[in-house]
């Protein structure tokens, strides 16, 4: 009998309490909302990372793709008349090429016997061509959206560029679509890059205000620099190869802490009339990878 | 009903005319108006704040998707659409501002824009401090705060003209 007394005992103590926590929550539930909201964001926030981001929350997964893809087919006819000449610009140097090309296999001919020179793609590295269906270059973490994707053989930290010259790195990767962080983010790892003339490499970031100039850094103080000089990629990661067209130099100046130059340079890709570019595709990117996966153990 | 398909418009518009149409236009090349935070600030006043607190999060989340940033813009819209009711409270009354749209018509010029740019300035100043930390420039921080802030109230400005126009039509 006792024992049926003290369960009920306890069962009414339980509810009260349950009754008091409940309306603590009623009471306080706007602070708690804002609390729990406000963590969620501040929790995206600080566990954000460029090259594993979920594809959930960015501009890879299949609705924005979508939404992008609609918004690239109204505003790609705006483009359509600097796209045209930048196509027959490169045509033009194609062609050059070619007649060149073609001149060269005619004196192999010629002189050796061996009738066949093929041409093929480098051995080192493919090309895979795509549209930007979406561009953002007006705020400080810019980045570009593909219409192409996995299926296209498109995997995360490779290389892009158009015909001017290097655009920035594949961060993440969906079926049809992958986002693009530009040379215009300073999140962005740093690229190698060095001078044609000299071979002095430095690493090449972007300041956060003009979208027409980024900045070299790190060259060391005793190269000889002056104004129009060519930069190239340096061919030193695995995301681009060497000789990649970066920029020209625009002025340059003491660093700092007067220990390396700091070089302005004007970018030869136009940011902000991108259409068509390429994904890089690094053959012996695994086989580096491994390499030096090995040697930091 | 009328007046939740009317807001649910606003929602949807706006954040289709910032994406697609402003994210597009760079004043000076650095500067550009955000205008989908006018959709949460013209919500009626007697909504319940759990509603506008949770509306608020999903605005800026969705932006923060569209513009590939991790929940900056979450943070800043959260945050001013729990000070929207006080900061209404500060210049209106409790009893007048029941059951009443939030409009320059209803509250009077001053007080509409006094409540607008107060909130637009909080949200713009949080959303480019969490833009810019990782990477300080304070100098252009600075800038963008006051110049951002200023052409959103612009875009506010024309399109509360068109609301009110639109009201007196009907």
């Amino acid at each position: 009998m006792s024992g049926d007394l003290a369960f009920v005992w306890n069962i009414g103590r339980i509810t009260w309490r349950m009754y008091h926590f409940f309306r603590f929550i009623a009471k306080y539930s706007t602070v708690l909302l804002f609390i729990i909201l406000q963590s969620c964001a501040l929790y995206l926030l600080f566990n954000h990372n460029n090259f594993q981001q979920s594809a959930l929350f960015s501009s890879s997964n299949r609705m924005n793709g979508f939404l992008f893809s609609v918004e690239e087919s109204v505003t790609g006819y705006f483009h359509l008349r600097d796209n045209n000449e930048a196509l027959l610009k490169e045509n033009n140097e194609l062609q050059l090429e070619n007649a060149r090309l073609e001149s060269a296999l005619l004196q192999y001919r010629d002189t050796s016997g061996i009738p066949l020179l093929r041409m093929k793609e480098s051995d080192e590295y493919s090309l895979i061509p795509g549209r930007v269906i979406h561009n953002n270059v007006t705020h400080l973490h810019n980045f570009l959206t593909l219409n192409i994707g996995k299926e296209d053989g498109v995997l995360p930290e490779m290389g892009v560029a158009n015909a001017d010259g290097i655009v920035g790195v594949v961060s993440q990767v969906s079926q049809h679509y992958s986002v693009v962080i530009p040379v215009l983010n300073p999140q962005i790892v740093r690229f190698s890059c060095k001078l044609r003339n000299s071979n002095a490499s430095g690493s090449l970031v972007w300041d956060g205000v003009d979208r027409r100039y980024a900045y070299l850094e790190e060259i060391p103080p005793y190269v000889f620099v002056s104004k129009g000089d060519t930069v190239v990629t340096s061919g030193f990661s695995a995301i681009f190869p060497e000789g990649i067209m970066v920029g020209t130099v625009e002025k340059y100046e003491i660093g700092e802490d007067a220990n390396y130059l700091k070089l302005k340079i004007k970018l030869a890709v136009r940011f902000d009339a991108l259409s068509n570019v390429r994904v890089i595709r690094y053959k012996l990117r695994d086989e580096i990878k491994k390499v030096e996966e090995e040697a930091s153990l | 009903m009328m007046r939740f398909i009317n807001h649910l418009i606003c929602f949807v518009g706006l954040i289709a005319l910032q994406v697609f149409v402003l994210d597009n236009v760079h004043f000076m090349g650095v500067f550009l108006p955000l205008i989908y935070i006018y959709a949460l600030l013209r919500l009626p006043a007697d909504i319940s704040p759990n509603i506008t607190i949770l509306l608020g999060f999903l605005l800026g989340l969705t932006m923060d998707v569209l513009s590939n940033t991790p929940g900056m813009h979450a943070f800043a819209t959260t945050l001013i659409a729990v000070m929207r009711y006080p900061v209404l409270c500060l210049f209106v009354s409790k009893e007048e501002l029941s059951n009443k749209n939030v409009s320059e018509k209803s509250l009077g010029m001053g007080t509409f824009w006094k409540y607008t740019f107060l909130l637009v300035f909080v949200h713009h100043t949080t959303l480019f401090i969490l833009e810019s930390f990782s990477f300080v420039n304070w100098l252009l921080l600075l800038a963008k705060i006051p110049v951002c802030s200023l052409l959103t109230m612009l875009f506010i400005f024309a399109l509360e003209r068109i609301n009110s126009r639109e009201d007196a039509k009907s």
